[in-house]
């Protein structure tokens, strides 16, 4: 009788402790996203990143000049006349130019563009930025910023504008994205006027106003 | 097999050692966990009000471009019952403005921004903020 007792005493506690845990498995917690905290970051942080580019000034960051070109020709009187200082423009603003000024214009899928004679803005316009963004970000994150029109149609011309500046060594993942767009300085019209002096040939006009799309991807390790 | 007093006691004891030990175990990972969504919660709401202090209270002429100013933060402060801390810093890490007292350990975060410097030119920089409730 005794050790049915004893038997029946630690089959109690065993079938009990195993509800015991049972109950206590389904109490759980769930699991939570340890990430969520940092996406909510790297969204304000991009967003912030963008809005301080709009806005700040090229002098408050060493400024910014560049040579304009002289078909090639190396001549210093020409060249000391002829270096652009742009110190007084916002970050936002010096992309807008350098987008119109190195603009790629094809045709049937051939790229059209005469001499680049404003190769050396967008040269330096990508240093400067590179320059701006390591020093802002200061190692947080990778970067990838984007500037490109979306292609704009012209009959059987196309003119698009695309320039790209990273530092993604040691980041392997992307973490966000941010998107914003800047209108171009000069309107529709003055485009097209322009790229018809440039290419001589009639085009057509541009239903939409040209704008450039600045998208920033910032990546993690 | 006949059982004994003594392993009958044994075995009831091992069983409630087993428990206990799972049970503790148990409430140690609550509290973990609940430390952590509480740390997170912390940083996502000190997120939203430098983003605040971005967009509005702050908020020169254009859009992201910082106007600091003392008045509006204490008002600011007073009105969400907080305690807060503001500095806004170079890129070299020279304080410009600088607003309350750090506390101890407080949950900070840093945005970039454009100071307005009065000229018509904007200064890069970053917007520290840490938050804290009353």
């Amino acid at each position: 009788m005794a050790t049915m007792r004893g038997i029946s005493s630690i089959s109690d506690m065993l079938v009990f402790s195993l509800l015991i845990s049972t109950a206590a498995t389904f109490l759980f917690p769930m699991p939570f996203d340890p990430t969520t905290g940092n996406t909510r970051y790297a969204a304000s942080y991009s967003h912030s990143l963008l809005l301080a580019l709009r806005n700040t000034t090229a002098a408050q960051l060493g400024g910014f000049r560049y040579n304009l070109g002289a078909f090639g020709l190396d001549i210093p009187s020409v060249w000391s006349s002829a270096v652009k200082d742009l110190r007084y423009k916002t970050v936002a603003e010096l992309l807008a130019e350098d987008a119109l000024l190195n603009m790629k214009a094809e045709f049937a899928g051939k790229n059209m563009s005469p001499l680049r004679l404003n190769e050396d803005m967008d040269k330096k316009l990508r240093l400067f930025l590179k320059s701006a963004l390591d020093e802002t970000i200061g190692g947080r994150f990778g970067y990838r910023l984007i500037a490109r029109t979306t292609p704009l149609d012209l009959g059987l011309i196309r003119l698009s504008f695309e320039t790209t500046v990273e530092n993604l060594e040691g980041w392997s993942r992307q973490f966000w994205l941010e998107t914003t767009n800047i209108p171009l300085p000069v309107s529709t019209q003055s485009l097209v006027s322009v790229t018809e002096n440039m290419l001589g040939l009639e085009l057509p006009e541009l239903e939409a106003e040209p704008f450039i799309e600045v998208t920033l991807e910032l990546w993690s390790r | 097999m006949a059982l004994t007093i003594g392993e009958d006691v044994f075995s009831a004891l091992v069983v409630s050692l087993l428990l206990s030990i799972f049970i503790i175990s148990l409430i140690h990972t609550w509290c973990a966990q609940g430390e952590r969504l509480k740390s997170i919660e912390e940083f996502t709401s000190a997120v939203r009000v430098a983003e605040q202090l971005r967009d509005q209270v702050l908020a020169g002429s254009f859009p992201g471009l910082l106007e600091p100013s003392s008045g509006r933060l204490d008002n600011f402060a007073r009105s969400r019952q907080l305690n807060l801390y503001v500095k806004v810093r170079d890129l070299s890490g020279t304080t410009i403005f600088s607003y309350g007292q750090a506390p101890e350990h407080p949950t900070t975060v840093s945005l970039p921004a454009a100071l307005a410097m009065g000229d018509g030119s904007a200064k890069p920089c970053e917007l520290l903020v840490g938050v804290w409730r009353r």
